[in-house]
C-alpha cells in the first residue's frame, strides 16, 4: 500500500474531528480557569496589601499550586482530556507540566529521574515564555514610544 | 443542577441592579460647594466608572475605577486628573489612583469615624500606591 492510499483510507475510516465543539470547550474552561485566577487577585488585594501591580505574582503561585496539587490527584488530567488547549495555555499548564514528568519519572529515583526530568515539559514552557515576554516588553515599549499606551 | 444554574443566574442579575453613588466624597471639615464641584467634575468624565474623593487636613486622595478600555493608559488618566486637581487646590497634597486596590480600602474609610485612623490609613495606602513590585 502506498503512502496515499493509505491515507486516503485513515481519512475515511477515521471519525472527523469536532473542530467547533472542542474549540467551545476549549474557550469555555480557559475561561473558567481566568475567572478563578480573576477571584484569586480580589482575595489578595482585598485581605492582603496587594495593589493591582503587585498581585500577579501570589496569584500566578497560588494558580500553579493548585493545579500542581489536581495533578498529583490525577484530576487535571481529566480535564485536559476534555478540555484540550484550554487547560493547557493558561499557567496551570506550567504546573501540570512540571508535576507529570516529576511523576513519570519516579520509578528512575529522585535525582537523575524527578530531579533530571522535572522539566523536560516545562523547560520549553519557560524557554518560550522568556522569548515571548521578550516580544511583549518590546511590543509595548514600541507602543509607549508612539504614544498610543502607557506603562 | 440546572435549577441551581437558574437561581445563580437571578442572583447575578440582582446583584447587577444594585445601584452605587457614583462619586463618593468623604471631607473631615464638611464643604457642600466643594463637594458637589468635585462630584459634578468626576461624574462628567466618560472614562471613569466609580470614585471614591477623601479630603483630610492637607491630603487629597482621589481613588478611580475607570473603564476597562481606559485601562490600558492607567498613567496617562492617572496624570491628566492629578494635574486637574492640583491646580483646583493648589494647597493640597494630591494622590490619584486607578488601582482597585486604593479604591476598595477608600471605600470603607468611607464610613470611618475616627480621623486619626482616617490619616493612618492613608498614609499606608499611598506607601503601597508606590510599591512597583
Amino acid at each position: 500500500m502506498k503512502e496515499q492510499q493509505y491515507n486516503t483510507l485513515k481519512d475515511q475510516l477515521s471519525p472527523p474531528t469536532p473542530y467547533g465543539l472542542n474549540l467551545l470547550k476549549a474557550f469555555g474552561v480557559g475561561g473558567i480557569i481566568c475567572t478563578i485566577g480573576q477571584g484569586i487577585s480580589f482575595f489578595y488585594m482585598i485581605f492582603f496589601d496587594f495593589t493591582e501591580r503587585t498581585v500577579g505574582n501570589p496569584t500566578v503561585a497560588t494558580m500553579v499550586f493548585i493545579a500542581m496539587i489536581l495533578t498529583g490527584l490525577g484530576l487535571y488530567r481529566k480535564l485536559g482530556q476534555f478540555a484540550g488547549a484550554g487547560s493547557a495555555v493558561p499557567v496551570t499548564g506550567f504546573g501540570n507540566a512540571v508535576i507529570s514528568a516529576a511523576i513519570e519519572y519516579k520509578s528512575e529515583g529522585f535525582v537523575l529521574g524527578v530531579g533530571g526530568n522535572m522539566f523536560k515539559l516545562a523547560g520549553s514552557v519557560i524557554l518560550f515564555g522568556t522569548v515571548s515576554a521578550f516580544f511583549v516588553a518590546l511590543i509595548k515599549l514600541i507602543l509607549v514610544s508612539v504614544g498610543v499606551a502607557s506603562w | 443542577m440546572r435549577k441551581w444554574f437558574v437561581v445563580a443566574c437571578f442572583a447575578l442579575l440582582l446583584v447587577g441592579c444594585g445601584e452605587r453613588e457614583k462619586v463618593f466624597v468623604y471631607q473631615s471639615v464638611n464643604d457642600e460647594k466643594n463637594k458637589q464641584e468635585i462630584q459634578h467634575l468626576l461624574k462628567e468624565a466618560k472614562g471613569i466608572d466609580e470614585a471614591n474623593v477623601i479630603f483630610l487636613n492637607d491630603e487629597l486622595v482621589v481613588a478611580m475605577q475607570v473603564k476597562p478600555w481606559e485601562k490600558w493608559h492607567r498613567k496617562k488618566v492617572e496624570e491628566k486628573w492629578k494635574s486637574k486637581f492640583e491646580e483646583k487646590f493648589t494647597n493640597l497634597n494630591v494622590t490619584v489612583s486607578t488601582d482597585f486596590k486604593l479604591f476598595w480600602e477608600t471605600s470603607k474609610i468611607t464610613e470611618e469615624q475616627d480621623q486619626q485612623a482616617v490619616h493612618e490609613k492613608i498614609q499606608h495606602l499611598k506607601k503601597l500606591a508606590k510599591e512597583e513590585t
